[in-house]
């Protein structure tokens, strides 16, 4: 027991590495939830009532329309995207159109240019090339196709009524295409098994952590495995009457402590800030409490890393460093940074041999599912089953190199 | 001060973490958001949305079909269609992600109106009906996997078609002399509305680079490092090598200045590695304006050894290890600011800066970030020079507070 004391006093005599790695990283983590959060607030956009009533809720872009032409037309355009998408309001100036692309303000600038209305009304009605407005992209260019073509079908709109109606003022043209803009089309929405709305901020968290339980564990538990394998240390405690296997257990007891404390600690942070306590409506208490022992299983993953990297002789700054790249990198190809569908088809396929995959998808197969069912358990059932055998196969090569050492 | 910057840099070049977190931890990093990005969509195109249709009888005498082949036409086409036999197989496709909807034409959908201003051998102006998945849907990558674009795209699509339908009922209550003819309404109906895409900035918007100059961000805060070895390394406590030199005859702001200056020196070095790195290797587009990039890598440099001499300077129990955790911690924490951990943050980042403009002066990691990116987007180099400048300043503001600190600290017990 002494041992196993001493182990864990190793550790907390470097509390900067458990202020920083396990609470403020931590802490960091609740900043990817709001993250999350954020982003999904983006969808709710102010859909036509008939779309909203069939649970499709389009999403809202950001766009500013520059308007030289000043005519009912182009006031027209403004106010049709000013139906569906957030309507930012920018000077006419180059610099201040930059900067609304630059910082993402808006996700493009629709220019109307001088004269666009009496162009297009003469050009409709004679058949002869539309004038095109002008738009500029931001930095998501599929939100920006997305403006291009309701503006495109605006234009549309406009010159089919101009053309239908030669005589037509320009007010009773606007009149017409306000009118047609309002019709939709029938949408409906299919709903995967997998759509807990509720899950999102805490799945985000859980896929957080995997880097700062790993640069915790790492560095934690490995500098007290290392110091632990420090010949002259080694060589005190060899001398006394203490079998080498308690040796081995009460060491790897403080590790077990330090990995439990780090997950427990982790958890409560997660929990609190997705508000699985607050609500758990889209989420089965058992789910949670499933999502999270996963975690524990994953974090023995760098628990059996620290061993190995004890034993490589591995020093203090080394762990430090293979910490924070190993933990960056593992919740990398976890899908913590960008969700893997993003990602090309060979950084999908080596994401299958590294343990935050599977652990991930333990954790999104049981918070995703609104019951569960056998298929949802056998699938959390792999996840967390291969990352227990890396936790296995990597402690392996450590007690491999043991051998080898000695 | 020469012999104390000779030695810093030696003594810098022979310390392991000083060379993993200054030089090979950006390079990783950037090599990691290779692959990251890889298989992201480039800057200037658009990703053609996937979208699966029942070709049946009553899609194939549709007009809808003629827009769907014409929108899946093209250099740079909007839509991507797969034809299936039948709803099933559609609904199918849509619940394993392969497409991002479905468009269907149910025959009994047709209206007096439009099928009576289109009368004859035309095709009839069948309503579409679009199914989509949940915003969320894990088979599209989840909430923040970029499906809900997508599918706004198709039911904007979708919903053009109804307004072109709509138009046709509204003049048929109100001027049914104006359908008269209906080649006439085909010919109004099908006028080439396009627009025009102009650039405002500098270059062609790229979400990816972004990213890139984040890693900048952090990899300046990361050289901090460097300075905090180098200040704590000359304290007198911290060794006996240390100690002796205390009491040699050279003024301790001397050794000071000689040890940041050998930081500040390796730190712009390595950083200038990191940027070559991501500029030649990677192939990140910096605009031509390499030369000004530079100096900005040698400012940020300026900054990053400021931040280490106040960190160094602190009379800390854990002494360079709890240095280096401080700025380990604060350099993850502020690189979340400036967006570098994937989308959600640099989502969040955006929205901090919006709501907190001041935010993107005081966060270091954010300042370089924007430094490089003020390069990329802006043909004025005022914002440019105005995060050169304060970088430059909250330096020297660093430097006025680390020095005093390091100067009036007594060692009673040596």
């Amino acid at each position: 027991m002494r041992i196993c004391e001493s182990a864990l006093a190793i550790a907390f005599r470097h509390p900067i590495y458990l202020g920083v790695y396990v609470l403020f990283l931590s802490a960091l983590g609740t900043f990817l939830t709001i993250g999350v959060q954020s982003g999904s607030t983006r969808a709710s956009g102010s859909a036509p009532a008939a779309q909203q009533e069939d649970g499709y809720a389009p999403m809202q872009a950001s766009v500013a329309v520059i308007d030289r032409d000043g005519s009912e037309l182009s006031a027209e355009i403004s106010a049709h995207l000013g139906e569906t998408q957030e309507l930012v309001d920018i000077a006419d100036d180059s610099f201040a159109m930059q900067d609304a692309l630059a910082t993402g303000l808006v996700e493009a600038i629709v220019i109307v240019p001088e004269g666009y209305e009496a162009d297009l009304l003469v050009s409709a009605r004679s058949g002869e090339e539309l004038p095109a407005l002008q738009i500029a992209y931001g930095t998501d260019t599929q939100a920006a196709a997305l403006l291009d073509t309701q503006v495109a079908r605006w234009t549309a709109l406009a010159s089919a009524s101009a053309a239908l109606e030669p005589f037509a003022s320009a007010s009773n043209v606007a009149g017409l295409v306000r009118r047609a803009s309002a019709a939709h089309a029938d949408v409906s929405v299919e709903r995967d098994v997998a759509a807990a709305e509720t899950a999102r901020p805490l799945q985000a968290y859980l896929s957080f952590t995997s880097y700062s339980i790993t640069c915790s564990v790492v560095v934690c538990a490995g500098l007290v495995l290392s110091t632990m394998n420090e010949d002259r240390l080694r060589a005190r405690i060899f001398a006394a009457p203490v079998p080498p296997r308690r040796l081995g257990l009460n060491t790897l007891a403080a590790c077990v402590v330090l990995v439990v404390a780090v997950w427990g600690a982790t958890s409560v942070v997660g929990l609190v800030a997705s508000g699985a306590f607050a609500s758990t409506a889209g989420m089965l208490p058992t789910s949670i409490v499933l999502a999270l022992m996963a975690m524990l299983v994953f974090a023995f993953v760098p628990l059996a890393l620290a061993f190995t990297f004890a034993q490589a002789r591995f020093g203090e700054d080394a762990l430090n460093a293979l910490g924070n790249i190993g933990g960056m990198l593992m919740s990398f190809l976890g899908g913590a940074w960008v969700p893997l569908s993003l990602l090309g088809d060979s950084v999908r396929a080596v994401a299958h041999f590294v343990p935050t995959f599977w652990t991930n998808d333990a954790v999104a197969a049981v918070l995703g599912a609104p019951v569960l069912t056998m298929e949802v358990l056998a699938r959390y059932a792999c996840g967390v089953g291969v990352t227990a055998l890396f936790a296995v196969a990597i402690a392996c090569v450590g007690l491999a190199l043991t051998r080898h050492r000695v | 001060m020469l012999s104390t910057f000779r030695a810093t840099i030696r003594m810098l070049l022979r310390t392991p973490s000083a060379l993993v977190w200054g030089l090979a931890f950006p390079i990783i990093l950037a090599t990691m958001f290779v692959f990251m990005f890889s298989g992201f969509r480039t800057a200037e195109s658009i990703n053609a949305v996937p979208v699966a249709v029942v070709a049946d009888d009553a899609w194939n005498t549709s007009t809808f079909s003629q827009v769907m082949d014409a929108l899946a036409e093209g250099e740079e086409p909007l839509l991507s269609c797969i034809e299936v036999a039948d709803e099933g197989s559609a609904l199918e496709l849509l619940s394993t992600g392969e497409v991002d909807g479905v468009f269907m034409v149910d025959g009994s959908a047709v209206t007096g109106n439009a099928t009576a201003a289109l009368d004859g051998p035309n095709p009839v102006l069948a309503l579409p009906r679009l199914v989509v998945a949940s915003e969320d849907s894990a088979a599209h990558g989840g909430a923040n996997g970029g499906y809900e674009v997508n599918r706004s795209i198709l039911v904007s699509i979708a919903n053009s078609y109804a307004q072109s339908e709509a138009l046709i009922d509204d003049l048929a209550a109100s001027n049914s002399a104006a359908l008269a003819d209906p080649e006439a309404v085909a010919r109004a109906l099908s006028l080439d509305a396009r627009t025009e895409r102009v650039s405002l900035t500098r270059s062609t918007p790229d979400e990816t680079v972004r990213f890139y100059y984040a890693l900048m961000g952090m990899a300046t805060l990361f050289a901090a490092q460097l300075s905090m070895l180098a200040v704590a390394s000359i304290r007198p406590t911290a060794s006996a090598v240390s100690a002796r030199r205390c009491i040699a005859g050279t003024s301790r702001i001397r050794q000071l200045a000689g040890a940041l200056l050998g930081s500040w020196l390796l730190s712009f070095a390595f950083l200038t590695v990191a940027f070559a790195y991501i500029r030649l290797v990677v192939g990140i587009d910096f605009q031509g304006r390499e030369a000004l990039c530079i100096l900005g890598v040698a400012v940020g440099a300026w900054l990053a050894t400021g931040i280490g001499a106040i960190v160094g300077s602190l009379p800390l129990q854990g002494g360079v290890s709890a240095g280096s955790g401080i700025l380990t911690g604060l350099t993850c924490g502020l690189a979340i600011f400036a967006g570098l951990y994937g989308q959600p943050t640099m989502e969040l980042a955006d929205a901090i800066a919006r709501a907190v403009p001041l935010s993107t002066w005081v966060n270091p990691a954010k300042l370089i970030c924007d430094l490089f990116y003020s390069l990329y987007y802006y043909e004025s180099l005022a914002p440019y020079l105005a995060r050169l400048a304060a970088c430059a300043a909250w330096g020297v503001a660093f430097f006025a507070f680390a020095a005093p600190m390091f100067r009036r600290q007594r060692y009673a017990h040596l």
